[in-house]
């Protein structure tokens, strides 16, 4: 009986929690279905629906276990780089950001334009003998008026009251409506379109405010153009995202929209001269960095490893010390070197008495990069160099001793391969780290010196991440398609790099 | 049966939850007018907005914890959970313009009327107004007074400049301390200009003077020493560099905006504040000139409350909301009219940017075909004359290829 109650808490449990997923899920599928975002609404009812499948019946013993892993798997891994791969091919830029159905929209919202008169009114809306009427007072003359439907009646002094505010608010014949608490005021106000001549109308800008407007540009869906209403000009769509002139189609109308450009932002990375040159640089200037950083931290870490792996005094303290560096968060770490790079006002210029340009100077700012790296990151290889240095068989150095092997020949033909070998996976794992080590280079240095007075794009220090992020997200104007196309490179060489890692780290398997 | 019963419990408290999540979804799909704000001026506005009605809805101020999180929750942001109103400097409602992320409104006559016509244009894309200005954002030159009286020319602050140099009192004269971007007054004082104008006053982007003869001329022979590197009268960099010296009382002054006083406050040092010397001390220097304000986002009228935010852009551009804004903020205001109950020290600001200002065309500055917009193209250019002593008129030729390119399509767009 006490059994059959423990099981029942827990079923209790299991219901609650599953409620509580499940009430969360439906949420955001309700949001998402506010949003018209059908298949994530889909994709969510679909995990609701299966999610209590899989715990409220016994059968799919394993899936209770996968299900939540493969859920995370899907949404913060499988679906950014699906999204990224499918942005990779869009042009999507400032200036066409929205969809087409949203830029015609909000052509046509720029469209309506403020009239050459310039005219303003105070307004107030109303009702005159049941018509939508609105009390007009004109800002520059002081005229009052009265428009209904499409006509626009001026009122003669008594014929209105002016209000507080020095506009008029009541006129004979005239009912205002509290528009505050009206449910469909908006409406309302979209209703008022009062003509005045030459094509040219007054329409609301606001609840109390209206001004002459003309219609410039109106889109002719039969066309798919959008004609210039007072010229008859007629900008033609580009099939790449603007409306254009079809004699110079540099010229384009903004905003335009979101399109598909077919592999155009992959193209042009390699083919444009504007940016193939500055992408070719990075992308070498970034192996070079991996390869590099990956050499010296791992050089560093195993010499200090194999140092403080002789019994020497104070051994316990160095290597606190030797840890040290890692202890500290690395971004703090990356300010203050950055601190002591700066020319006027760093450390290391101050304690040289010279005006260096450290991070100013492409090669300077350069080596600043791996050596700052490299103090950031040879603990960790000391630490994993010490274990497993640790891990050697003694009798393989015994041995070797007795058959007259000397200390050099035991470390180069004995420890480091045998080091190497175990820790082959982990290089390439640093390899792969670094390609990515965005923080650092971005605290250090931001991709910079960058020579912008030569028309460079690129900095001298920036490695792939930083230049797609700079694409993406700094200065006014941002490439989001380029720059993931820039990230879907990155995703494959790391993707390369790991399966190399995955099957160096199996034939040591099989090896052994 | 108990089974089965516990089943049909789990589905009722699982659909009972759903259902609550349902029910409390339409109050989250918000019937205000979400105005959206940084750290500063959310904070600033939220107490003095927050509830008030404008076209029927109650607005709503929501801060971000700084300016980069909400230009990163504005570029994320859609219909169903953008804002009706975004805060930011009125540049930025160009480049939303551009991407149909702003709705276009009309600015009374009255209101305009208030308001400087560079600050009333710096709003406008493609002849309509998207920006409201409710605050300067721009530069003047603020003096120390240790150093006497602000000097009348830049020959003047040249040979003082020398003469507190070679005393060790000041380590540099007049630093930009925000970067290249407003380096125009240093450009505009030894006789150059980045931007020329046409006879009817719109720009001209084939006309580029940043390289001409006076200006390389000029630039050689005050602020450059016998090696080619800065003298140290004119310094272009950043606060963190530019502070150290200026706090310490080492610097004679900084062109910056009114955002610096408080360090400076903080720091004990007299001032005053002025336009940068012309060289001869006859006429103004120009420089470009920021506002900060708001713009209505596309998402307004998407959400069927574009002339609720219409109404709330009305009552900020009249002397009532610009008012209720500069007494909450505490900047420079563009309206001619609050300016003039603002502090003696606010009002120095408004009046120097009265006489120097241009224009910052955002289409044209902001642009980067040639490579580099304005900001980091100038960053770059005066970082290789005045500190690596590359020759100048090398240097700006080149920067001055970029800027044209740079001018040309953004004209176009």
């Amino acid at each position: 009986m006490k059994s059959l109650g423990t099981r029942n808490t827990w079923l209790l449990v299991k219901i609650l929690l599953l409620g509580i997923f499940s009430s969360v899920l439906g949420f955001m599928a309700f949001m998402a279905l506010l949003a018209d975002e059908w298949l994530i609404c889909l994709v969510l009812i679909a995990v609701i629906i299966l999610g209590n499948y899989i715990y409220l019946s016994k059968k799919p013993v394993a899936a209770k276990f996968f299900y939540p892993g493969t859920i995370f798997l899907v949404i913060f891994l499988v679906v950014p780089i699906g999204y990224t791969g499918f942005m990779s091919t869009q042009l999507f830029k400032t200036g066409n950001l929205i969809s087409k159905e949203e830029a015609v929209t909000q052509l046509n919202a720029v469209g309506l334009a403020p009239a050459e008169s310039g005219v303003t009114y105070d307004m107030v809306v109303g009702r005159y003998e049941g018509n939508l009427a609105v009390l007009l007072t004109n800002q520059l003359d002081g005229t009052v008026s009265l428009g209904i439907r499409n006509e626009l009646r001026t009122l003669i002094e008594g014929e209105y009251e002016l209000g507080d505010l020095g506009y008029a608010q009541t006129a004979d014949g005239f009912m205002s409506i509290d528009l505050a608490s009206e449910p469909n005021a908006e409406q309302i106000l979209s209703q008022i379109k009062i003509p005045v001549g030459n094509d040219v109308f007054i329409a609301s800008q606001g609840f109390d405010f209206a001004a002459e407007m003309i219609e410039t540009y109106r889109y002719d869906p039969a066309t798919n153009t959008l004609v210039d209403i007072s010229t008859g000009f007629v900008w033609v769509d580009n099939g790449a995202g603007n409306f254009v002139n079809p004699d110079d189609p540099e010229e384009k109308l903004f905003p335009g929209w979101r399109a598909q450009n077919s592999g155009q932002n992959y193209l042009a990375l390699f083919l444009d001269p504007r940016l193939n040159g500055p992408f070719l640089s990075v992308f070498i200037w970034t192996i070079c960095f991996s390869i590099l950083t990956m050499i010296t931290m791992f050089g560093l870490g195993f010499l200090v490893a194999v140092v403080l792996d002789k019994k020497i005094r104070a051994r316990n303290l160095y290597r606190a010390i030797m840890i040290l560096p890692y202890a500290i968060p690395s971004f703090m770490s990356t300010l203050v070197w950055a601190g002591m790079f700066n020319r006027e006002i760093g450390v290391f210029n101050a304690l040289l008495g010279a005006e260096i340009d450290w991070l100013n100077d492409p090669w300077l700012a350069r080596g600043a990069l791996l050596l700052v790296n490299l103090w950031l990151g040879f603990p960790y290889f000391y630490l994993v160099t010490t274990g497993a240095l640790q891990a050697l068989p003694g009798e393989l150095e015994e041995a070797a001793v007795i058959d007259g092997a000397s200390s050099s020949q035991i470390f180069w033909r004995i420890k480091l391969p045998l080091v190497l070998e175990i820790l082959a996976p982990l290089l390439i794992a640093s390899l792969a780290f670094n390609f990515n080590n965005f923080n650092l280079v971005y605290l250090l240095t931001r991709g910079g010196p960058t020579d912008s007075v030569d028309g460079e794009l690129a900095g001298a220090t920036d490695i792939l991440i930083t230049y797609a992020y700079k694409t993406a997200f700094s200065g006014a104007e941002q490439d989001f398609g380029l720059a993931s196309a820039i990230s879907v490179i990155i995703f494959l060489i790391i993707g390369a790099l790991s399966l190399w890692s995955l099957r160096q780290s199996k034939t040591l398997e099989e090896q052994r | 049966m108990r089974k089965r019963n516990l089943v049909a419990a789990a589905v009722l408290a699982a659909t009972s939850l759903l259902l609550s999540g349902i029910v409390a979804a339409p109050a989250t799909a918000s019937d205000k007018l979400i105005v959206w704000a940084d750290d500063e001026r959310g904070k600033q506005l939220k107490p003095v907005l927050d509830g008030k009605l404008y076209g029927g809805k109650s607005v709503e101020v929501v801060t971000f914890s700084s300016k980069t999180t909400l230009d990163a929750a504005l570029q994320a942001a859609t219909a169903s959970n953008g804002p009706d109103i975004a805060f930011t400097p009125v540049g930025e409602a160009i480049i939303a313009a551009k991407s149909g992320k702003a709705l276009p409104f009309v600015l009374s006559r009255a209101s305009a009327a208030n308001l400087p016509v560079a600050a009333v244009q710096y709003g406008q894309y493609k002849g309509r107004q998207y920006g409201l200005p409710l605050d300067i954002d721009s530069v003047a030159m603020i003096w120390n007074t240790k150093f006497g009286k602000a000097p009348k020319s830049l020959i003047e602050f040249s040979t003082r400049f020398a003469a507190a140099k070679k005393a060790k009192k000041a380590n540099y004269g007049a630093c930009t301390s925000d970067g290249g971007w407003n380096s125009v007054n240093f450009i505009s004082s030894l006789g150059g200009y980045s931007l020329g104008t046409n006879a009817n006053g719109t720009p001209n982007v084939k006309d580029v003077g940043i390289n001409n003869p006076t200006f390389i001329s000029n630039l050689k022979k005050y602020a450059l020493g016998s090696d080619g590197k800065s003298n140290g009268l004119l310094k272009v960099d950043y606060w963190e560099t530019c502070s150290v010296d200026w706090l310490a009382g080492k610097a004679m002054a900084i062109v910056t905006g009114s955002w610096r006083i408080p360090a400076t406050d903080a720091a004990k040092i007299k001032y005053t504040v002025q336009p940068f010397p012309t060289l001869n001390g006859t006429g103004n220097v120009k420089a470009v000139a920021g506002w900060g304000g708001a713009y209505i986002t596309s998402y307004a009228k998407a959400n069927g409350k574009e002339n609720a935010a219409k109404a709330f852009m009305n009552f900020m551009a009249s002397p009532a909301g610009s008012t209720l804004y500069a007494a909450t903020v505490q900047r420079p205001s563009p309206n001619s009219k609050v300016a003039a109950n603002q502090s003696k020290l606010l009002k120095s600001f408004a009046q120097s940017m009265a006489k120097t200002s241009v224009p910052f065309y955002a289409s044209l500055y902001n642009n980067n075909a040639g490579g580099a917009a304005w900001g980091p193209l100038m960053d770059d250019a005066w970082k290789k004359v005045l500190v690596q002593g590359q020759n100048p008129k090398t240097v700006f030729d080149k920067a001055a290829v970029v800027l044209k390119k740079n001018f040309a399509a953004g004209a176009k767009e």
